[in-house]
């Protein structure tokens, strides 16, 4: 059982976790992942891990509230325990010095893609980060990601910040004018990252991409988590989370992330008939 | 909003920035989330909650950019009085206040009318239908009985009432003392071999004024064509309308049942007796209030306070039983009065000399009411036009005829307008059906009398039965949509369509004849109860009972019943509302007095008086609050409402566990602290269900349970 040291709500339907494990904290590397379950008989949710205390021997992660499963976590509290934390699961992120870096995130990928933003930093890259929220209320961690990047910009539709064009579009522009980035990190929501792959194709710059399918056990053994790249059958959870995102398959991820749609909405409702009368 | 952004795509900029105000989504509420992010302050919900409902529980809290929809003290809803109709999130244009049931559905692909089962007015329903199933439902704007609104049953228990766990799906029949399920003709097989082998006598059947007119006629016709019987009879014995209608033939007054909703708004005064309005005809509450507003004086007696007791001119908590003094005393006053206009009619001066008999002193001391109030009360009566309303209070105990006579004279002096409010769904169309079917049939409480007694060895049931733990027979069928305590001991049963499953009439308490027809595919092999009664009939070699659509039937019952005479079988399009016919006169004579002490019910024993509650918080035999936990929140039928200072005494607190003992039966429940019960009472909802004797007014003593 992990015990829960921290649990709140960052933003809207956004929440942060902290979770006590300090073997997992000993390990872990920038885009790995672990799973946590809200109680016995939930579901397993993979969470990119967003930040790591050594001192405290804590990981951090963000989630954002759709299912029943990521409900029921956001209703736990601090001093709470989950009965299922394991991790670090997943490939690190490739972490080298590959000269200018652009990280696009949105959403809870705001979160995920800070530790990777870190990383680079630390190998000495030049780091441009570009942030997609909604409206100006949905965005967090503005202050520690702008301490790690050299270059920050945040597009939101509400014309708040910089720029209101959704991030591709913002992606677009900023690679017309810099001509000299050589690789480009997505995190996001599944279409964000599509975007952006597809944003960065006809410049041939090497985008590497988060995945996030349906995944359940995280070890490679269910397969659950299959994705095709490059022709190849993947499991996300073994060979990834990261792949490039210009050989990634992305008709059929998103496919198969809708396979349970109607069961999760019916989930869902039941969850709400039982707590909510 | 949602409409807006799919008919204007255009519309992608907004220029100003989104402010968030960060507030909590309100989710301790049964049925609605409010999120007060999403509100734009358009005060619609503020304006119906006041201006329609008349329940003023929210409004504007604090100023300038702070200012938010919200409740008194920022209290959840239950606690200021809200009764969930659900008009605010029906006109909430931004999706600030949601349906909680209907949050993650799709959207309706379909919609079709419906009328509402779940009281006697009968309100028009919208359901929302996506594939074939429901949704949720809305009041239709179109409805003539309800002009768009409808109350917490009509918005947010239909569809789980329709999906309930509890439904019957299969007939079943009794072999080797377990219910198994069989196939339509081999239950009805079952039956029908069974039945022949009784006499008529001993064959009894209770009906349901839950079902359609055109289901009770066929049981009514297959009892008397059929059976042979003359043990028919619903299920809760006594209705209003009933008791009404026998006090008055017995003094060969004739009195008239239908009424016009704006009658009661037209009404200089209004006086409800015996019944909590807004709780059991919410619908009809709000044309009171409606009249309120105009300046209407309005007049509440009963031993409780009823909710919206603060629209009341005067509200006159009687002790319970003395109510017919009151009324007499009222009439009195009135007559001094009006002497001179020679309102008492001729030959009937045997009223005035009754009354003479009645002093101030004594009246004061048997309602517990003032003289003051008494003659402030008979001040406003005798103001203007009046209407006076009475339910299911002033019949509940042995003084029922002395009761009714004394409100019947007060509204023959006053020149006013009577109309008795039966509970259930179609009471009024049972009570047409038989009252003019021409047929002798015992009372519900001979048969269960008789049932016991052993002279009636099989009984059909068509709906709940109350003190059901003690009718026992050889052979017991039940014919219904929910599983209940008669079902599991039931040798054969049958799984009859909800109202939403099948076409029909209800006559509703204003004589309003509505016809619902079918909305959604019956669920498993139910049938409408007319199909199964009629197939029943067919068996004994009937071929007039064979029907293949229920107009059919309703054709034959407008030939059968002079009262129907106006019915058209086809479906109702606008036009003018059909009302239940009948002569317009009303014969002008008073009744005797027939009036008695009122004597003490309570003991050192049992020092409570209980009595009941009626809600219709039920359809068939589901009891709502089992199957919807909303209703459990609101108004839990386990519940005993107790006076906060006989609480006190007891040292009981709210939600502690107690035995409530009588010398009839004992029953557990939970207590509940609530001022408007008088001290000496106590009141529930489940006793009538569960446990009902002739006289619902009971001695009782109060335990703590485990």
């Amino acid at each position: 059982m992990a015990k829960i040291l921290k649990r709140e709500r960052l933003v809207p339907n956004i929440h942060l976790i902290e979770v006590e494990a300090p073997e997992i904290v000993r390990k872990c590397r920038p885009g790995q992942f672990v799973i946590v379950m809200p109680d016995d008989k939930g579901e397993r949710i993979p969470l990119t891990i967003a930040d790591w205390d050594i001192q405290k021997g804590s990981i951090t992660s963000i989630f954002l509230v759709v299912g029943t499963s990521t409900h029921k976590l956001a209703n736990l509290h601090a001093g709470d325990e989950v009965p299922v934390f394991v991790g670090p699961l997943g490939k690190p992120s490739e972490i080298e010095k590959f000269g200018t870096v652009l990280c696009a995130g949105g959403c809870f990928g705001i979160a995920a893609i800070y530790p990777i933003a870190r990383a680079l930093k630390e190998k000495g890259n030049k780091v441009i980060t570009l942030l997609d929220v909604k409206a100006n209320y949905l965005l967090y961690w503005e202050d520690k990601l702008r301490a790690v990047s050299d270059h920050f910009s945040i597009s939101s539709r509400d014309n708040y910040y910089d720029c209101k064009e959704y991030i591709p579009y913002s992606l677009k522009n900023i690679l017309k004018k810099e001509k000299n980035i050589d690789r480009v990190v997505s995190i996001g929501c599944t279409y964000l990252m599509y975007t952006c792959a597809e944003a960065t194709r006809l410049h041939e710059i090497k985008t590497m991409v988060s995945l996030n399918p349906i995944m359940v056990d995280g070890t490679g053994m269910c397969g659950a988590c299959r994705v095709t790249v490059g022709g190849k059958t993947k499991f996300a959870c073994v060979d990834g989370p990261d792949f490039d995102g210009h050989l990634v398959d992305w008709d059929e991820l998103f496919m198969r992330r809708k396979s349970y749609f109607d069961d999760e909405i019916q989930s869902m409702c039941y969850w709400e008939r039982k707590n909510f009368p | 909003m949602r409409r807006v952004q799919i008919h204007y795509p255009q519309i992608d900029k907004i220029d100003f920035p989104s402010v968030y105000r960060d507030y909590e989504v309100r989710r301790d509420d049964p049925f609605f989330d409010r999120n007060y992010n999403l509100c734009i302050l358009c005060g619609r919900c503020v304006r119906v909650c006041h201006e329609i409902r008349g329940a003023s529980t929210v409004t504007f809290v604090f100023r300038g950019s702070h200012a938010v929809v919200g409740t008194v003290l920022d209290r959840p809803l239950q606690e200021v009085g809200c009764q969930f109709c659900g008009a605010c999130v029906d006109v909430c244009p931004t999706g600030a206040l949601t349906e909680r049931a209907i949050k993650y559905e799709p959207l309706p692909d379909d919609q079709a009318k419906t009328i509402c089962p779940l009281c006697s007015m009968g309100c028009e329903l919208d359901v929302m239908l996506n594939k074939g199933r429901i949704l949720s439902t809305r009041p239709s704007k179109e409805g003539a009985v309800n002009l768009g609104q409808a109350c917490v049953k009509g918005r947010f228990a239909i569809k789980d009432t329709v999906y309930s766990s509890q439904r019957i799906l299969k007939p079943m029949i009794r072999r080797r003392k377990e219910l198994e399920e069989v196939s339509w003709d081999e239950a009805l097989d079952f039956v029908a071999q069974r039945l022949k082998s009784y006499k008529g006598k001993e064959i009894g059947l209770i009906q349901s004024p839950q079902i359609s007119c055109e289901g009770n006629f066929l049981v009514e016709r297959f009892a008397r064509e059929v059976v042979k019987s003359q043990n028919v009879d619903f299920s809760t014995g006594i209705s209003p309308l009933e008791a009404f209608y026998e006090t008055a033939h017995k003094d060969k007054v004739k009195p008239r049942f239908n009424f016009k909703r704006e009658e009661i708004s037209e009404a200089d005064v209004i006086l409800l007796a015996g019944l909590n309005l807004a709780v059991s005809h919410p619908i009809l509450w709000l044309e009171v209030l409606k009249a309120v507003r105009k300046g209407t004086k309005l007049i509440m007696v009963s031993p409780d306070e009823p909710l919206g007791g603060r629209h009341t001119t005067v509200c006159l908590r009687v002790k319970p039983g003395s109510e017919a003094s009151l009324f007499n005393y009222l009439s009195k006053r009135l007559l001094k009065d009006e002497q001179a206009d020679g309102r008492v009619l001729e030959g009937q001066e045997f009223f005035t000399t009754d009354l003479a008999k009645l002093t101030a002193a004594k009246v004061v001391e048997s309602t517990g009411i003032d003289e003051n109030t008494l003659n402030y009360a008979a001040r406003l009566l005798s103001e203007g036009k009046s209407c006076f309303i009475f339910g299911m209070g002033l019949i509940q105990d042995s003084r029922i005829e002395q009761n009714l006579a004394a409100l019947w004279n007060l509204a023959l002096l006053n020149k006013g307008r009577i109309i008795p409010l039966g509970l259930e769904t179609n009471s009024r169309g049972l009570f047409e059906i038989k009252r003019k079917s021409g047929q002798k049939t015992k009372p519900f409480d001979q048969i269960v009398q008789e049932v016991k007694g052993g002279q009636i060895k099989a009984l059909y049931l068509f709906g709940p039965v109350p003190g059901n733990k003690k009718l026992k027979t050889e052979f017991l069928v039940v014919q219904d949509s929910y599983l209940n305590k008669m079902s599991e001991r039931a040798d054969a049963v049958f799984p009859a369509a909800t109202f939403a499953e099948s076409d029909g009439m209800f006559v509703n308490v204003e004589g309003r004849m509505q016809s619902f027809h079918r909305v959604i595919e019956p669920l498993g092999d139910a049938k409408p109860d007319w199909w199964i009664v009629s197939q029943l009939a067919l068996r004994w070699g009937k071929k007039d009972f064979l029907y293949k659509k229920s107009s059919d039937i309703l054709r034959e019952l407008k030939k059968a019943i002079p009262a129907f005479s106006k019915v058209s079988t086809s479906a109702q399009k606008g036009g003018l509302p059909r009302f239940i016919q009948e002569s317009d006169k009303e014969k002008e004579k008073f009744m005797p007095l027939k009036y008695q002490e009122r004597t003490e019910l309570t003991s050192k024993t049992y020092p409570f008086l209980l009595g009941s509650e009626y809600n219709l918080d039920y359809y068939r035999s589901l009891i709502l609050s089992d199957e919807i936990k909303g209703f459990e929140i609101i108004r839990n039928p386990r519940w005993f409402k107790l006076n906060p200072k006989d609480a006190k005494r007891l040292d009981l607190e709210d939600g502690d566990e107690v035995e409530v003992v009588s010398p009839v039966g004992k029953i557990k429940g939970i207590i509940r602290n609530t001022d408007s019960v008088p001290e000496g009472m106590v009141r529930s909802c489940l006793f009538w269900i569960e446990e009902p004797s002739s006289s619902p007014l009971l001695p009782v003593k109060i335990k703590r349970g485990k």
